[in-house]
């Protein structure tokens, strides 16, 4: 399926060079600071994707997060739930990271 | 900001028009709401997420007295939902969505309600991410809901009712399928925010930025910290 689920579905490399490792230091530190409370942080994160790997990024990367603010208040707001196989076979990476502990894995 | 100030960076043509036809779309007559509702609803969804002293999950603007948007053209019931799914969505549960439908908000008006929502967050997380003002909501295009509904039945997959035939299709997809102008609006936002539908399968597509495994990377980490289960 598609966003949700391509988000889980698709492999998702480790990366391979330390410019592509770098690229995702930076997009974790875009995420955490655009979602938090201190616009300092945002400011700066900001003009790191700016300065490391251009203008263009800090449009895009922008754009994936507006596109999962969206998609995760439809799946919770909806009450979209896992299928019994998908909750079977991630049982693994959700103890690992702690999903399970999520308000909304109370389903 | 560095050398290059964020005001001067050009936003993707495509992006800028499906932004503006989601602003159109959620101030337009839908199924069961009146463009100055859906209006009202972006409003107070917008509010939700401005408020630097949020509302905790438990409690309700309603309840509190706390003054919302255009409260005054919509049900108490769905005043408080609209905050809610803006701002504490994760906290949700299938007892919440069924007091919602005690409350008086029949089914197939609370589903185009999430989507008026979530296309409103859509634009606010756009602009609130890259640090430029959001543009206003346009003004309200003027009629009566339309009334027409699809055929829907109760699905395993998600509290809300959704279009037969249920469960065929994951239920992040099928979650709107009672409301389709409202699908069909996420849609084409999600076209110019992440992947066109048509390239979804295709795990090499590129704007020429990101990789997708990139995008899946900022997905996960942002479904993370919303404490999205799904």
């Amino acid at each position: 399926m598609m966003m949700l689920r391509a988000s889980t579905d698709a492999a998702i490399p480790n990366p391979s060079t330390d410019a592509a490792a770098a690229a995702r230091s930076i997009l974790e530190e875009f995420v955490a600071a655009v979602v938090g409370d201190d616009p300092d942080r945002a400011d700066a994160a900001r003009a790191t994707i700016v300065d490391q790997l251009g203008s263009d990024w800090l449009i895009d990367t922008a754009a994936v997060v507006a596109n999962f603010e969206m998609m995760t208040r439809l799946a919770d707001a909806t009450g979209a739930c896992l299928t019994p196989g998908r909750i079977e076979a991630a049982a693994s990476i959700r103890a690992q990271l702690g999903l399970d502990a999520f308000p909304s894995a109370r389903r | 900001m560095p050398a290059t100030e964020v005001s001067e960076i050009p936003i993707r043509p495509d992006l800028v028009a499906a932004q503006a036809e989601a602003w159109r779309h959620v101030t337009s007559p839908g199924a069961s709401w009146t463009g100055d509702e859906r209006r009202a609803m972006a409003q107070i969804a917008l509010a939700a997420l401005d408020d630097t002293e949020p509302l905790p999950p438990w409690a309700s603007p309603t309840q509190t007295g706390r003054a919302m948007p255009g409260a005054e053209l919509l049900p108490d019931a769905a005043v408080d939902a609209v905050y809610l799914i803006a701002r504490h969505a994760a906290t949700l549960t299938g007892d919440w969505y069924r007091t919602q439908l005690a409350r008086g908000i029949d089914p197939f008006a609370y589903v185009e309600m999430v989507g008026v929502v979530v296309a409103a967050a859509a634009v606010d997380g756009f602009f609130r991410s890259v640090g430029l003002e959001r543009p206003a909501l346009p003004p309200v295009v003027a009629g009566a809901p339309h009334g027409h509904h699809p055929e829907v039945e109760a699905a395993e997959l998600n509290w809300v009712p959704v279009a037969v035939p249920a469960d065929q299709q994951a239920a992040v997809v099928q979650g709107l399928s009672a409301a389709p102008a409202e699908w069909d609006n996420v849609k084409q936002l999600a076209a110019a925010q992440y992947v066109p539908v048509d390239e979804m399968g295709e795990l090499a597509w590129s704007r020429g930025t990101l990789s997708r495994a990139d995008m899946e990377f900022v997905a996960a980490r942002l479904s993370a910290a919303r404490e999205c289960f799904y």
